[in-house]
């Protein structure tokens, strides 16, 4: 029982990082009408700003979440001026090329800055990096741990979805992001900067993956390569959702993180495997349910 | 108020309009008829600035306005009512609505009581103030669509078929809403194949035949010339 629990608990705790990683896609995929494989790229550039500031400047990887963002948002405006801009409503095969060249180059360009060394993790921890144990029902044996660290992460992953969520639907440029999003002809008419509203987007896209980075250098040790796993994870969370489902994100986020927590738990040899049944859920829900599981 | 000088415009290599050359006087309705494919929509989108003219220039109250962009031309005062209607079907008819005013400075201030006006002229808005737009019918889409770019509170309205695929009723609905757009001093020009009803409503009248204007005079002119009933009254 306790370790069902368990397998509940970190499920969840996991999702928040998956639902700003992929909420950050599916707004460039929805919105911008790109198809960035280089989107891990971002978060992996965004976990080695979380761990650069720990170890050389001190900063709470907590408070590099924001710089981070902010950091990688302008990074993403520049990408998206000397980029992305050329290649939108051309043939999809020109994304693809261009976002995966994209990939190559920030993959290895970080692999050359890390040197020989194969992985990074914060030194010494933050002191939130320990567990709380809860015993349940006030017996000692029906235990439970909750990582501290995990814990706080997940509600500021709450915290800027429900942030994110609140722009989309009260200001004025996530307005435009939605119009844009769901009729750019008619959001050209009413007046919308759709040029500038692309762009702040894709900065908006590439930020959360960044958020997302520094969070996981909290709680995993990182390394140059670990960005391409969570483009093709947040793909199959936008799948699973449905394509523009923004909620359906959250949602089919959570299912795809207990289902992996669950997974790595039961199944022998489990933690290998994790990553695979990511992928074969996609593949049954394309089969059963090609239009996404959640409804809009 | 508004004046279109010598206009080539093209799509990709294919030439869509030939030295299109048109006047809109202040509060009046012109309309511009011709069959399908004749250049009426590349008209409408060249004026506000979807698509970039090659040669040829727009002028709008004494400036010139050619090739600015779109959210420019908005700004000034031309509101567009597209093709198709284009309105946002994951919003609510309110958001819709409200859309149509924030990227305006002048009309986003008196919002409040453009949408009463809006909610006047179509009262099948305001009981449907909180439906999502996907959601309605093609007739209250086309009055969405038109409440819409009223709210930007524009000197002049572009409404580029308003009647397509409405029944009878509803057609005779939003032709008594453009009529009563002008009296409010909105200035109108008019895209329609359906040719009878818009030379009745229009003061003037331009005839637009494979990109290239044929024929121009007040409504009344066009509607008896013999050309005209020939080929699109079926007389």
């Amino acid at each position: 029982m306790e370790t069902f629990i368990q397998v509940i608990v970190n499920g969840v705790l996991q999702s928040g990082i998956y639902m700003i990683t992929t909420i950050g896609l599916a707004i460039a995929v929805g919105i911008v009408t790109i198809i960035n494989l280089s989107h891990g790229e971002f978060l992996m550039i965004g976990a080695f700003i979380g761990y650069l500031f720990y170890q050389i400047l001190g900063i709470d990887p907590l408070i590099s979440i924001v710089l981070a963002g902010m950091i990688v948002f302008f990074l993403g405006v520049v990408t998206y001026e000397v980029s992305m801009k050329k290649v939108l409503f051309t043939p999809e095969i020109n994304q693809l090329i261009l976002t995966f060249g994209i990939s190559i180059f920030l993959h290895n360009l970080a692999k050359i800055l890390a040197g020989a060394k194969p992985s990074f993790s914060l030194h010494p921890e933050p002191a939130y990096s320990k567990a709380w144990n809860i015993n349940l029902i006030g017996d000692a044996k029906l235990g439970i741990g909750i990582s501290v660290a995990k814990f706080i992460i997940f509600i500021v992953a709450l915290g800027i979805v429900i942030g994110l969520f609140y722009i989309l639907k009260n200001t004025k440029i996530g307005k435009s992001m939605r119009a844009v999003e769901q009729n750019r002809y008619g959001a050209s008419v009413v007046g919308v900067n759709v040029v500038n509203t692309f762009r702040i987007a894709f900065g908006i896209s590439v930020a959360l993956a960044a958020s997302a980075g520094v969070m996981l250098c909290i709680v995993v040790s990182i390394d140059p390569h670990m960005g391409f796993g969570y483009t093709l994870k947040a793909f199959a969370i936008i799948m699973m959702a449905g394509l523009g489902n923004l909620k359906g994100v959250l949602w089919a986020s959570l299912t795809m993180g207990i289902i992996e927590s669950a997974v790595g738990t039961y199944v022998p040899g489990g933690t290998g495997w994790s990553d695979g049944v990511f992928f074969l859920i996609i593949l049954i829900v394309l089969i059963v349910k090609p239009e996404g599981l959640f409804k809009k | 108020m508004l004046e279109l000088k010598n206009i080539d415009a093209y799509y990709g290599l294919v030439q869509a309009l030939w030295d299109i050359s048109i006047k809109v006087e202040k509060q009046t309705i012109v309309s511009i008829v011709g069959a399908n494919g004749a250049g009426k929509t590349t008209i409408m989108r060249i004026i506000s600035g979807i698509i970039k003219s090659k040669k040829g220039q727009v002028f709008f109250d004494g400036e010139d306005i050619t090739n600015k962009e779109s959210h420019k031309i908005v700004n000034r005062g031309i509101a567009h009512v597209p093709e198709g209607r284009q309105i946002f079907p994951h919003m609510s008819v309110y958001e819709n609505l409200e859309m149509g005013a924030i990227f305006r400075d002048e009309a986003k201030s008196v919002m409040a009581d453009t949408i009463d006006y809006v909610y006047t002229l179509f009262p099948r808005l305001k009981e449907r103030t909180k439906q999502l737009a996907g959601t309605m019918s093609g007739g209250e889409r086309q009055m969405l669509a038109i409440g819409r770019a009223l709210m930007a509170k524009p000197k002049l309205l572009l409404i580029d078929e308003p009647s397509l695929g409405l029944a009878p009723s509803l057609v005779i609905d939003v032709f008594k809403a453009v009529k009563e757009v002008l009296k409010q001093g909105v200035t109108v020009l008019l895209v329609e194949q359906n040719v009878q009803k818009s030379l009745k409503l229009a003061s003037r009248g331009y005839v637009l035949d494979n990109g290239r204007i044929t024929l121009s005079g007040t409504g009344k002119e066009l509607l008896e010339n013999p050309h005209m009933k020939a080929a699109y009254l079926g007389h």
